[in-house]
């Protein structure tokens, strides 16, 4: 007999595995997530609804389908979890906003439509920083969000819901969307996995922007290779994202296990590593020689423009998002966060002509880049430069005795993939001494995730990072 | 593991203070032993500068940090230009209402804001990167797209 915290401790893969020999069955899996969900988030508030009901009646007919020998795909019967800005028809989306807390979309995002056509049962919504302009999850409305690994600590954002909730074991896998590093940087954080994919590759169809040109929907899963099933689903082109990228999609778990012999590997150590924290330094130095031990090569590479891309993300991130907000800023002011307020009123009086330079610099750095992957498969870099700090630090101490903002220091080593467009995959990869979570991004050539699932899961075969769960 | 940072030239480190500025102070810091010394000023767009420590801004100055110095000093010149006077005026400007401790809260972070993104400003409009236009998405999935880079500035 399979105990629950067996059930919840299986990776999506092998739940979806054992679902489909029917080892296990869907109303199982459901269980076993709702009873997760009882005994840990009063502690962590990763969410905003749980659909224990809904999810039920759908595991059972899930149940009936896989007993009479149909699948509608890879994801079936498997319980994963939005983040609250992505729209489910009738139920309603909050984006962590007290603006948007009783609003229900008409309509189902792509991303929901796509996951459970391939199955999935949508579980709940996941906390999050609000309207995700920010990247600590202390979401004023909802409650803040917690670190599994430590409760004192913060999960780190926009989607630390969903970050918590996958590291807490109460789903399989959730959906998270990265503008500045909202998916990489919760990932890391809670030591799991997250995709953040080429601009265009997954449709943000249905999902409530942030910063429209830096916008992506992603997966946030225990390992790479789960990722990849759930990227299986998501990709792909839709005529209702008019930035969706028209580009054939290939069998994104098809190099899972390859391994990572004559993979080059670049590094940029005049930026990358220069500015972060010894035990991430060390944990990110650490995977290299992984790497190099698996028949990788790693290569020094050089990026003239990459100093800069700080400044014109926050122009971005800034401009972008006070023009969404516009109305209800004029409205009803009051009804935001502080932290959010002042971005989004302060993001009204950038100068439009640095706005435009922001974005030229995009297509300089972009460029650089491009021109980087003729030597080299991927780029190896931490994901951020410190591990978690205490709930409700607006600042962060990355060197001795100094002090920086929180929101220029989190997203420092984010900014180039959402800047470029390029895909960047976060991957446990290591702890700290205080045992928090230590995350890597693995930066890809554009459209080709498929590569950072082949190196983030040849990593994942020889290190046991993501088998280590926190006690809750 | 040693070897590898060695390998890769980041054994002994410079560590941003301001990283996203162009003119930043910065300390030589060492991963392993943690210690840090030797502040210095230098322009992150010039690696090669990284050990050099740049005197007082002066009127006129030539030489090879000439450019560096300038911009240091139009820097300055930038410094706290935000002023609860000016937040006012512009928020009068987009119609948005500002309480008097908004006021204060705005010109504190565009104080921030605003300088990066002049020097941003300064770097787009060099001549050399004239044809650069702004672009969000990936058309195809090649690699190939050198396209994109910028005519040397001779050729205009």
């Amino acid at each position: 007999m399979t105990t629950s915290s067996e059930i919840i401790n299986l990776t999506l893969t092998a739940a979806s595995h054992a679902v489909h020999h029917q080892e296990l069955s869907p109303t199982e899996l459901v269980d076993a997530c709702l009873e997760q969900i009882d005994h840990v988030d009063s502690r962590l508030c990763a969410y905003i609804d749980v659909y224990a009901d809904e999810s039920r009646q759908i595991a059972r007919a899930a149940e009936t389908m896989i007993s009479a020998g149909h699948s509608l795909g890879s994801l079936h019967g498997i319980p994963i979890s939005l983040k609250d800005n992505i729209e489910l028809a009738g139920r309603v989306t909050t984006a962590g906003s007290k603006i948007l807390k009783s609003w229900r979309p008409s309509q189902d995002s792509t991303v929901a439509q796509r996951l459970r056509g391939a199955g999935a049962i949508i579980l709940g919504k996941t906390n999050m920083h609000e309207f995700a302009w920010g990247g600590t999850s202390a979401n004023p409305h909802y409650g803040s969000v917690k670190n599994p690994w430590n409760t004192n600590r913060f999960p780190a954002g926009s989607s630390g819901g969903s970050g918590a909730a996958v590291a807490a074991r109460t789903c399989y896998g959730a959906l998270g969307t990265d503008t500045g590093g909202s998916i990489r940087l919760p990932a890391a954080i809670n030591g799991i996995a997250g995709l953040r994919p080429t601009i265009g590759r997954v449709s943000n169809a249905g999902v409530i922007p942030l910063a429209w040109s830096m916008d992506t929907v992603g997966p946030m899963a225990r390992t790479v290779a789960d990722c990849a099933l759930m990227f299986n689903a998501l990709a792909g082109y839709d005529y209702r994202d008019a930035s969706s990228a028209n580009t054939p999609t290939v069998d994104y778990t098809e190099d899972l296990g390859t391994g990572l012999k004559g993979v080059r590997i670049g590094v940029i150590p005049d930026y990358f590593f220069t500015h972060l924290q010894p035990a991430v330094y060390d944990a990110v130095i650490e995977a290299l020689e992984v790497f190099k031990e698996a028949g990788a090569s790693v290569n020094n590479v050089t990026a003239e423009n990459i100093h800069g891309n700080i400044s014109a993300q926050l122009t971005i991130e800034a401009a972008e998002p006070s023009a969404y907000h516009q109305k209800w800023l004029r409205e009803r002011p009051n009804d935001y966060g502080d932290d959010v307020r002042l971005l989004l009123e302060a993001g009204e009086m950038l100068f439009a002509t640095q706005y435009v330079q922001a974005q030229r610099y995009r297509a300089l750095l972009r460029s650089e880049f491009l021109e980087a992957f003729k030597s080299v498969d991927v780029f190896v870099c931490p994901t951020l430069p410190f591990t978690a700090t205490k709930l409700g630090a607006t600042s962060v101490q990355i060197e001795t005795n100094h002090s920086e903002d929180m929101l220029s220091a989190i997203m420092q080593f984010t900014g180039v993939p959402s800047l470029t467009g390029l895909p960047s995959l976060s991957v446990p990869c290591g702890f700290d001494e205080d045992g928090l979570p230590i995350g890597m991004q693995v930066i890809g050539r554009p459209f080709d995730e498929r590569m950072l699932f082949r190196v983030g899961s040849a990593y994942q075969d020889l290190t046991d990072f993501h088998h280590q769960a926190p006690n809750l | 593991m040693v070897a590898l940072a060695e390998s890769l030239g980041i054994v002994e480190k410079v560590v941003y203070r301001r990283f996203q500025n162009p003119i930043q102070t910065c300390r030589r810091w060492s991963p392993l032993t943690g210690n840090a010394s030797q502040v210095a000023v230098f322009d992150p767009t010039e690696p090669s500068a990284l050990d050099k420590v740049v005197g007082p801004v002066a009127e006129t100055v030539t030489g090879p940090y000439a450019a560096l110095i300038r911009r240091r000093s139009a820097r300055m010149q930038r410094t706290n230009m935000v002023t609860r006077e000016t937040v006012e005026a512009m928020a009068r400007m987009v119609d948005l209402n500002l309480s008097e401790d908004r006021l204060e809260q705005v010109a504190g972070l565009l104080n921030d804001w605003i300088p990066n993104a002049a020097d941003l400003s300064e770097k787009m409009r060099e001549p050399r990167y004239r044809a650069v236009g702004p672009i969000t998405v990936f058309a195809h999935s090649t690699t190939n797209q050198s396209a994109e880079w910028t005519p040397n500035d001779d050729q205009f």
